[in-house]
């Protein structure tokens, strides 16, 4: 939405006394600069000229650009590696080092290195160790604030929005509370109030420093030629440790000093409750894992057969512990704090109601534990026909179930035939084919079940001293588990020297008893208004191919990678008992688990009816009748059954295009990703949004303005005061559906290599130099309003990643 | 085969490790994911469950608050209301008053929840002598949570107790433990009010006097509670004797003159009148900034009155706000005090034709709330003078508090005949006596879900 249009809706809004009450709110909450002129104006203190000069001086203002110019830089990213491996007979070692240093386009920094040293060390014929070492460091920290991060009292920063004068130098954004308020409440006894964009992020300072360290240790004994014991076990210590430190010069400790500021008016005294200093806050997280695995090899062949077969079980164990707390009064020079009173209320310098000072300690210790058994078996006879079978349970410690209740199988079986060895198999041109079959079964238990309601304890009430908790599971011994089965047909193939080969897949998939969100009247006291449920039955079936062709293969050689998935599912049953409508637009099951013969995920949308040709008005309908109480549209006067249905939510038809074009040492590689047969909700002008948190959008400009409008548009009149159900039902209207389809580029490699054989002095096998963009673009879209159906909602779409690079070998 | 035996070894090996290892997995399995994680089953979970003042205290109803007549908005500021149902509320619209899941509904009934999780289990462990006293007083706790819930569950959304058809009349859904897949169904308000006391009553006789703190119930707050209930009844004998019960046990009152009228919020949280704490988290029409007091109520403290400073803030334009609430800031007080006791026994004696008992205090009330040596007693010719004079102090010494929609319903069913206005742009909105938009209308998307009986428009 433009500058001078939002300015117009501020106008507007201002003519109709819109939150002038703010003026009279004890939060003293922060009005726009436009409001403010107006203001002005109102009380007399500045004339009609006046006041239409100053407001046209910000129609030409666009924050988006002072971002771009101000916060926004080019990023960079430098990576370096170095691998060296070595040995003999009977010990051989890799070692390698490597190290990143990154700066993000808003200029957080990133920085890892990292160390592996794997050791494989043969004392006797049959035994085998190995041992291996990982090393990893890495920090983060925070850069400048993205676009549409930094928020007021009363929503978004206008658009008009400056920061920084003519010269360059930061300006004060209002942010908080009225500049005319904070300007004069404390008398000049306070500390400023002001927050400067281009400033405040240097103030606040957020690091995350990890270590890690994997020590893993393997020993393979071969018991036999045909059997062989793998005993394996891994320890894993990481150490996180997140430091976000406001320094006193931040806005956040500035305003929270303030806040807590007791000021005597009669002697001019202020008393700080919080400490003027820095505020630390601190986190440190430990985690502890230890994995072990034991297991069974089999493999021999004997004339005609060949066996193979493996059984084992694992263990694993994670530990994390956490604890936080906050430092007040931190001065990074000289490392000092100061205590502060958490156990009394004081009354807040703005608003005099009584709270707490933040604490911000908290403890947590998190234990996963997961088991599993598992065993896989594969018989060929003649090197053409296979059968293997294969299955496993896992289990892990959730909460509140039995302990048979957490045991999730999964087994199946298949078969092979390689045709080609066949003796009657004459078609040379396909010296390769294979056809395999698979049908797999597997349950899964959902995460939330649980057979009894637990509780979480939070941390001690202030009020009694005692500890508080809250309901966080409720029990729910009504769930199944969910079943899923799978039959997978496939084929792979080569021609001759290999110039096309590839495989095609084609599964069927049946599920019942799908978990799914079910819509819950909160009078049974179940808050979220949703349960888990089994809901559903479905099916689906889907192609994979992947191919892989040589197209030239001479001085020019040409070669293509080709992925395509065409998947297509529906409901077959669906026992939710709610059809509310809304539960399926916007409410507890979007986009999910609707009709039966539909996708499982799939839009819905209220049906349009246009315009109203005298008001703009967007218009519904309740029971096949035209109808504007939109209040009741949506809510309960529309049922599943009157939602049209526009599509799937997921892309039917989907998969890459890869080529590679080689002549002599120059390589380049373009791979294309594509996506079809789905559908997306755009977002379009919500105007109580726009005229309460300050969320404009582009479409306002096409809006319903006078009679006849409704032949050309669909976005509905802006009507005071704002109808948050009007907005609801437009944004979520058959209108604003698109379809999804699109082609991109998601990357386009080039690279040179010299290798030694052009110059024997060189001292490495082989260099390349690379040059590769990341996120080039869209070149294709169904949808005609430019918009890219990935990021549909976002005003910043990923930034286009160039990098440059150097491999050697030595 | 040489290998064969060594085989053989090493896989019994291992099978014996597997078997032990299958054996003792399921202790191993049974390890809580999160040391907080726990099944509530102890005394000390239940009273963990209770004491979360963010669920049970700090969320109370504030529906019937917006709905009646202690402030007024101006056009503009209710036209600003973001939230449609709001304006339709602010205006007794018949329908949509709630957004999809609204907390009006869910609090309290998440409220009902927790004291029903804690019902159901306290019988799993064992009351002895040594755990007595707090095994009591877990249950009662979770009883007066449940009850005062309800109340005001049933203050919002059932028309007036009239003891001749509250048999057939629509109470609330009752939730007697914490199964949810049992449908909801409307009560009777017989059976609503019946609970509501029944509960009551088993809390008063389980709670201790003096809590640990007052955002825990005891037995004062529940004596106090069954006489609003039986004032809400018409009931006025029982009121009057619980009351008495509830004064007898707490009767300390705060001097409005040790008070400072110029602070922001002049009326310390917890303070000496407080028997319980609970509040309603404010609504935009009911921020101070917007929600007018009435001039005609503000017009009615006399100039020595205290609470004329202290209650009203002066916006500078003609209009008062309330500053007045018993939180110490701009959240709004719905908890039980001792002023209102005071008010509710004097009203039941006057009643009961007691007038000298009836002004008695009302007058104790009244001097702490004048300039010290300004305040006149109150008099009056007979008990049902007194009584008009009560309810005239009571309007007065409670507003902002959730209470003034229940005794709207209440007095307009004795026949007080109070029809109230609002004025939006030269447009009059009344809502005559008794008229059946007094019963709020239960958000559609529940009534969806549970097939419900919606209130009768």
């Amino acid at each position: 939405m433009s500058t001078t249009d939002f300015i117009d809706v501020e106008q507007f809004l201002f003519g109709k006394g819109f939150k002038f009450s703010d003026t009279a709110n004890s939060g003293r909450p922060s009005f726009s600069p436009v409001y403010e002129i107006l203001f002005k104006q109102r009380n007399g203190q500045l004339t009609t000229a006046q006041t239409n000069s100053q407001i046209d001086a910000l129609r030409n203002v666009d924050l988006r650009g002072q971002f771009d110019k101000y916060l926004y830089k080019q990023s960079f990213n430098q990576q370096y590696a170095i691998n060296l491996r070595g040995g003999n007979n009977n010990m051989s070692y890799l070692f390698s080092a490597g190290y990143d240093k990154n700066s993000s386009e808003l200029d957080a920094g990133y920085s890892r290195f990292n160390l592996r040293l794997q050791n494989i060390y043969q004392p006797i014929k049959n035994l085998q160790f190995s041992t291996g070492v990982y090393y990893t460091q890495s920090k983060s920290s925070s850069g400048r604030p993205a676009y549409g991060s930094i928020t007021t009292s009363n929503g978004n920063l206008p658009p008009y929005t400056l920061l920084a004068d003519d010269n360059g130098n930061a300006l004060p954004v209002t942010r908080g509370f009225r500049k005319s308020y904070t300007d004069t409440a404390g008398g000049g006894k306070l500390l400023n109030w002001d927050y400067y964009p281009l400033e405040d992020y240097k103030h606040t300072i957020a690091t995350t420093t990890t270590n890690d360290i994997i020590l893993n240790l393997g020993i393979n004994y071969a018991v036999s030629k045909s059997f062989s014991v793998d005993l394996k076990y891994q320890y894993e210590k990481q150490q996180v440790a997140l430091e976000n430190l406001n320094d006193v010069q931040s806005y956040f400790t500035r305003n929270l000093i303030n806040q807590y500021s007791q000021l005597n008016r009669a002697t001019g005294v202020v008393t700080y409750k919080i400490p003027v200093g820095g505020i630390l806050d601190i986190s440190r997280n430990t985690l502890s894992s230890h994995n072990a695995r034991g297991q069974l090899n089999f493999n021999k062949q004997w004339q005609k057969h060949a066996v193979t077969a493996i059984a084992g079980a694992e263990i694993r164990e994670s530990n994390t512990i956490s604890n936080a707390y906050r430092t007040y009064g931190y001065d990074p020079d000289i490392l000092t704090s100061s205590s502060v009173d958490f156990a009394n209320t004081y009354p807040s310098f703005v608003t005099g109601s009584n709270s707490f000072i933040p604490n911000n300690s908290g403890f947590s210790n998190t234990l996963n534990r997961f088991v599993s058994v598992y065993s896989n078996a594969a018989y060929t006879y003649a090197q053409k026909y296979t059968l293997s079978l294969s299955g496993r349970r896992d289990a892990s410690n959730l909460f509140g179930v039995n302990t048979n209740e957490k045991w999730n199988p999964l087994w199946s079986v298949g078969g092979g035939w390689l045709l080609s060895k066949e003796s009657f198999y004459k078609v040379s041109a396909l010296p390769y084919l294979k056809l395999r079959v698979t049908y797999g079964v597997s349950g899964n238990v959902d995460q939330s079940k649980s057979a009894v309601t637990t509780i979480t304890y939070s941390s001690n009430s202030p009020y009694t001293l005692s500890p508080y908790a809250i309901i966080s599971r409720n029990a729910n011994p009504e769930l199944k588990w969910e079943k899923v089965k799978l039959m997978n047909f496939g084929l792979d193939f080569r021609t001759k020297n290999e110039r096309v080969s590839g495989s095609i897949e084609y599964y069927v998939k049946n599920a019942r008893d799908l978990f799914g969100p079910s819509p819950i009247d909160i009078t049974t006291g179940i808050s979220s208004g949703i349960i888990t449920k089994n809901v559903a039955t479905m099916k689906g079936n889907g192609i994979d191919i992947e191919l892989n062709t040589l197209n030239t293969n001479g001085i020019v050689k040409w070669q293509s990678n080709i992925n395509f998935t065409w998947y297509k599912d529906q409901i077959t049953d669906y026992y939710n008992p709610s059809l509310q409508g809304s539960s399926f637009i916007s409410g507890t099951v979007p986009n999910s688990l609707g009709t039966v013969g539909k996708p499982v995920y799939s839009i819905f949308s209220y049906q349009w009816a246009g315009l109203d040709p005298a008001t703009g008005d967007p218009m519904g309908y309740i029971n096949g009748k035209v109808s504007k109480n939109y209040a009741s549209i949506i809510a309960d006067s529309t049922q599943l059954k009157d939602l049209v249905y526009v599509g799937s939510v997921m892309p039917t038809i989907f998969g890459s295009i890869g080529n590679t074009i080689s002549f002599k040492n120059v390589s380049l590689t373009v791979r294309l990703m594509y996506k079809f047969g789905y559908f997306f909700r755009n977002a379009s002008i919500d105007y109580t949004n726009l005229f309460n948190t300050r969320v404009g959008h582009p479409d306002y400009a096409n809006r319903w303005q006078k009679p006849g409008d409704e032949l050309h548009t669909n976005v509905p009149s802006m009507v005071y005061p704002s109808i948050s159900a009007r907005d609801a039902f437009y944004d979520n209207s058959e209108v604003l559906v698109e379809k999804g389809d699109n082609i991109r580029i998601q990357y386009i490699t080039l690279a040179y290599d010299i290798p030694k054989t052009s110059n024997k002095n060189l001292p490495f096998r082989n260099i390349q130099l690379y040059a590769n963009i990341n996120n080039v673009g869209i070149i294709w879209k169904a949808n005609k309003k430019g918009i890219d159906p990935d990021y549909p909602l976002s005003s910043v779409l990923p930034a286009r990643n160039i990098a440059i690079g150097l491999k050697a070998t030595f | 085969m040489l290998g064969s035996k060594k085989i053989n070894i090493v896989s019994s090996l291992l099978l014996v490790t597997l078997a032990v290892m299958m054996s003792s997995c399921s202790k191993y399995l049974d390890a809580a994911p999160n040391k907080s994680y726990v099944i509530p089953s102890t005394l000390k979970d239940f009273q963990a469950l209770l004491d979360n003042y963010n669920n049970l205290n700090n969320v109370d109803m504030s529906v019937g608050e917006i709905s009646a007549d202690n402030y007024y908005l101006n056009y503009a500021d209710w036209a600003a209301l973001s939230d449609e149902g709001q304006r339709r509320m602010y205006t007794w619209e018949k329908d949509y008053f709630f957004q999809f899941n609204a907390g009006d509904w869910r609090r309290p009934y998440a409220a009902v929840y927790y004291a029903n999780t804690v019902l159901d289990n306290i019988d799993d462990v064992d009351r002895n002598a040594a755990n007595a006293m707090q095994w009591d007083n877990v249950l009662g706790q979770a009883l007066f949570v449940r009850a005062k819930t309800y109340w005001q569950l049933a203050a919002a959304f059932t028309k007036a107790y009239n003891p001749l058809t509250a048999p057939t009349d629509m109470g609330i859904p009752l939730r007697t433990n914490s199964d949810f897949n049992i449908v909801a169904v409307r009560s009777s308000l017989a059976e609503t009010y019946n609970t509501i006391i029944a509960d009551l009553k088993t809390s008063a006789a389980l709670l201790p006097v003096t809590p640990v703190h007052v955002m825990r119930p005891c037995k004062t707050a529940a004596y106090a509670l069954l006489a609003r209930t039986y004032l809400n009844m018409g009931n006025y004998d029982s009121s009057l004797r619980y009351a008495d019960l509830c004064l007898q046990l707490k009767s300390n009152l705060l001097d409005y003159n040790t008070l400072s009228a110029s602070a922001t919020y002049p009326i310390q949280q917890f303070n000496a009148e407080v028997i319980y704490e609970s509040s309603m988290s404010v609504p935009a029409p009911l921020s101070n900034s917007r929600a007018k007091i009435d001039s005609v109520l503000y017009q009615s403290f006399a100039s020595n009155d205290l609470r004329k400073t202290i209650f009203f803030k002066d916006n500078g334009n003609g209009s008062v706000g309330f500053k007045g609430s018993y939180e110490g800031g701009a959240t709004l007080f719905s908890g039980i005090s001792v002023n209102e006791v005071y008010l509710m026994r004097a009203e039941s004696y006057a009643r009961k034709n007691d007038k000298t008992n009836a002004l008695n205090d009302l007058n104790t009330l009244l001097i702490k709330r004048y300039k010290t040596g300004l305040f006149v007693p109150v008099t009056a010719i007979d008990a049902n003078d007194a009584l008009d004079k009560i309810l005239v102090e009571r309007r007065k010494e409670l507003l902002m508090r959730g209470l003034r929609w229940p005794d709207l319903k209440r007095l307009n069913f004795e026949g007080r005949n109070i029809a109230i206005k609002r004025v939006l742009n030269q447009v009059t909105y009344t809502l005559t006596p008794n008229d059946l938009r007094y019963a709020l209308p239960i958000p559609e998307d529940v009534i969806r879900l549970s097939n419900i009986q919606q209130n009768p428009r």
